[in-house]
């Protein structure tokens, strides 16, 4: 079939996104090569407008569009929008050359030389790979690829298992950044220590990236509309500290693009200036909806016919904390529990460090900290260093005077 | 590239052991937010996924492109030339030939049904109404390299709703996701229970947070069920014995308590299914009897296998659980209540983590005096050591009920069942304020 025919042709405003993929992942277990697992997918997703309705069905081969265009004709959520974004960006490359199967095998077998006795060591990498294609009925085409690597290590000691990932576009990085956060890890204390009472606690950077999501939420159009999130009326008040939040879709993290999966060209933008909260973000449907521009952020999984998400997310702020008495949470349970709509929090620190004068003096864990996001955010202050975790360029999140028990 | 073709090409590789996994997911999904349509989806996806183990490495691919024989060919030799001593092998792999199917017995797409569900649960004093309904029918077909056949067929469907009020501009928010095989689940949600629902996230919203501290607790199926899965059952995962990353990992020899924790795919719960996902049959295991460990939850990888599961054909099948519960005691819940002095009845489990340690949550309680039960409160975390959980028990429920879940490791979620008794356990850490 030739979808682009197919496509100009249709009575109704309709748009086919394509990803191809392919991911290889290779697992070591002590040394050993485990399991080595290759993926290779192309979906094409459509989305059409239809009798007022917005629906949405993909495939995963060019026979079936048709059955999938009368698919999304018959089921669709009500959309007062006429057409999609019209696509006007051109392709864009993003591919890194510093990235392979072989990069990857080679990141997988570095010996890190714990410093500790360890029972066992997983290590898991991954290669990612995907390009994008739009076609719609104005017969635009954008095309861009991407790739980025993935690093997961996984120790068992004696009395704890510790773990650490992370993505990156540059595999040295994530050798630096992966040796560096486990052996801080590794000098956590064995003796544990009771604490109590109002605590500074220091979100150790894959804590503060699953804070800062929970916070993100906050942000999406759809829930503020529907006043169904603690922050619905946050909007032009400072709600977050000093803490500025920036989205730049062109930073070398790995959420770079250029369109979001609407075709909405995505801009850099702040998101949270001063602690003030600026404005929510939309997808192409939710804005039509609530007559609304989108923001660009229109990012979702192909079961979804539309939702909101981010890409790059770097964060700065005023107020810089030096870890003299803190309690530092390396893992932190419960963030599926947290419930982002109204904004309560309970979440347990695992594995933390209670430092004293500069200096680690015990193991916290078992910690409870309830209370709810905004009260969490409104004394937030961050560390000095900036590291990049996934699609986030932050400091570490400091929580201010937290109750713990 | 059909399966004759797969299979004999399979057959000529230089390697030890292989296996084909076949699988089509028909999916209808629809999210509704106070009576308006926000997506609905149906699915109908396919796949396929092969592994073979040479040079002891286990090496997989995957792909929805069934009938590109070029790019499984070309993955395929690809995976064979990757080299690698490793220890991988899968020993007495299954040779079961057989045919297993439940019919669905819901609806294909139930939009008329849910938009009545969603109208019930509404009110002039419920701000918000959240209604997801998913069903699933999973079909799957397992061929290997020992001659095993199988053909299995699992229908499954789930609705989670969500209510929320705002009192004084903040919003309180009330969850419960349940779920059934083949019986249509809105069919089970009566008017009854939906009234009872609305009143208690009104009530909610002016209730307080229970006081942190040590308490004595009972806590509801939901969280029996949560612990027995979350402590206990992904403590037995034969893949987290061998890396050492067990939470009971040193304890195995000694008596935990003096608990009984059932893992059994053969009842018909969430997590039901007769063959595994490696075509071995499934069979009811204790996990521990009497305190004492007895089973572990094994996958051909690493172990005699009958437990090794996957969320899709996109992933290998590690040990995971099926329905997984503790076993009944003796105490009426009027007894349990009745044996704490101060503490709170903890109700309705929003999920659960663990590591060494376990932390749950619940979206309510009720204080506890003098064994009577007193005032409505929030929800609230308690956390403890997985170990040191077992010799709290001091109290076992007489009546089981079992709860639709889903279960997350490695990136893989599966559904399953949970649950038990209620539970009295004693000096349990409160979060709260």
């Amino acid at each position: 079939m030739n979808i682009e025919k197919f496509i100009n042709h249709v009575p109704d405003p309709a748009q086919i996104r394509i990803i191809e993929g392919r991911e290889m992942k290779y697992e070591y277990e002590d040394g050993y090569l485990s399991n080595v697992n290759s993926k290779y997918t192309k979906t094409y997703y459509i989305r059409v407008i239809h009798d007022g309705k917005l629906g949405s069905a993909y495939c995963y081969s060019e026979d079936q569009i048709k059955d999938m265009y009368e698919k999304a004709c018959k089921n669709g959520v009500p959309f007062s929008g006429r057409d999609f974004p019209e696509v006007k960006e051109r392709g864009k490359s993003y591919l890194e050359k510093n990235i392979s199967y072989e990069t990857l095998r080679e990141l997988c077998e570095i010996d890190f030389e714990w410093p500790k006795k360890v029972l066992s060591e997983r290590r898991i990498g991954k290669y990612y790979e995907s390009s994008l294609s739009f076609l719609d009925n104005h017969g635009t085409e954008f095309f861009s690829d991407g790739n980025y690597v993935y690093l997961n290590t996984e120790i068992a000691l004696e009395d704890r298992v510790i773990s650490y990932e992370n993505a990156s576009l540059n595999p040295n990085y994530l050798v630096e950044d992966i040796s560096n956060n486990i052996n801080e890890m590794l000098e956590v204390p064995k003796t544990p220590i009771k604490v109590s009472g109002k605590q500074d606690v220091v979100l150790f950077i894959r804590e503060t990236a699953n804070f800062l999501d929970l916070v993100l939420n906050g942000l999406h159009g759809d829930y503020i509309e529907e006043k169904n999130t603690w922050s619905w009326d946050k909007f032009g008040k400072k709600v977050f500290s000093d803490i500025t939040v920036v989205e730049d879709p062109n930073a070398k993290l790995i959420e770079r693009t250029i369109i979001d999966d609407d075709g909405v060209k995505v801009k850099k933008k702040m998101l949270i200036k001063d602690g003030t909260f600026l404005t929510p973000v939309y997808d192409y449907f939710t804005a039509k909806k609530y007559d609304k521009e989108s923001t660009g952020n229109g990012f979702f999984v192909p079961d979804d016919s539309h939702g909101i998400d981010f890409t790059n997310i770097i964060v700065d702020g005023k107020e810089k904390y030096d870890l003299e008495n803190c309690i530092v949470a390396y893992d932190i349970m419960g963030y599926h529990t947290c419930d982002e709509n109204s904004g309560k929090i309970t979440l347990g620190i695992s594995l933390g460090a209670l430092v004293k004068r500069g200096e680690m003096k015990g193991l916290v864990r078992d910690l409870n900290i309830v209370g709810s996001i905004e009260d969490l955010i409104k004394n937030a202050a961050i560390t000095k260093e900036k590291k990049m975790f996934f699609r986030y360029h932050t400091p570490e999140l400091v929580l201010r005077g937290v109750k713990v028990a | 590239m059909d399966i004759d073709n797969v299979v004999a090409y399979l057959d000529k590789l230089p390697i030890d052991y292989w296996d084909v996994f076949y699988e089509r997911k028909k999916i209808f999904e629809v999210y509704l937010m106070n009576g308006s349509l926000k997506d609905v989806q149906g699915v109908d996806k396919s796949g396929v996924g092969i592994r073979i183990i040479s040079n002891g490495v286990e090496k997989y691919f995957s792909t929805e492109a069934i009938n590109d024989g070029n790019i499984i060919k070309e993955e395929i030799e690809r995976l064979v030339r990757v080299d690698g001593n490793g220890k991988a092998k899968i020993e007495n792999s299954s040779k079961e030939k057989g045919r297993y199917t439940i019919k669905p017995d819901f609806p294909e797409e139930p939009l008329s049904e849910i938009k009545e569900l969603c109208h019930k649960f509404s009110s002039e004093k419920i701000n918000n109404v959240e209604i997801a309904y998913e069903s699933m029918i999973l079909e799957r077909e397992f061929i290997n390299s020992n001659g095993a056949h199988i053909f299995q067929s699992i229908p499954r469907n789930r609705v989670a709703y969500f209510l929320s009020v705002i009192e004084y501009g903040k919003v309180t928010r009330y969850y419960d996701a349940i779920g059934e095989l083949n019986k249509f689940i809105i069919d089970g949600l009566d008017d009854e229970t939906i009234e009872e629902r609305k009143k208690l996230v009104q009530k909610l919203a002016k209730a307080r947070h229970p006081k942190a501290g040590t308490y004595d607790v009972v806590i509801d199926e939901s969280l029996t069920g949560v612990l027995a899965h979350e402590a206990y059952g992904h403590s037995f995962e034969s893949d987290l014995i061998e890396r050492k990353q067990s939470a009971l990992s040193d304890s195995f020899d000694e008596k935990i308590g003096n608990i009984s924790i059932v893992d059994d795919p053969t009842e018909k719960c969430f997590g039901h299914f007769k063959y595994d996902d490696e075509g071995m049959r499934g069979r009811k295991r204790f996990l521990i009897k009497d305190g004492m460990f007895l089973e572990k939850i094994e996958n051909l990888r690493f172990g005699r296998g009958g437990s090794g599961r996957r969320e899709s054909y996109e992933d290998l099948p590690i040990p995971r659980m099926s329905n997984t519960y503790f076993l009944p005691g003796d105490y009426s819940d009027e007894e349990l209540i009745g044996e704490v002095k101060d503490g709170y009845f903890l109700l309705d489990s929003i999920g659960g983590q663990v590591m060494r340690s376990f932390q749950f949550t619940c979206q309510y309680s009720y204080r506890i005096k003098n064994g009577e039960i007193k005032e409505l409160c929030r929800g609230t975390t308690f956390t403890g050591d997985v170990r040191k959980a077992a010799e709290m028990i001091d109290g076992v429920g007489k009546e089981r009920i079992m709860r639709a879940g889903r279960c997350e490791k490695d990136e893989q979620t599966i559904p399953v069942g949970i649950g038990g008794p209620k539970l009295l356990l004693r000096k349990i850490q409160l979060g709260g304020v």
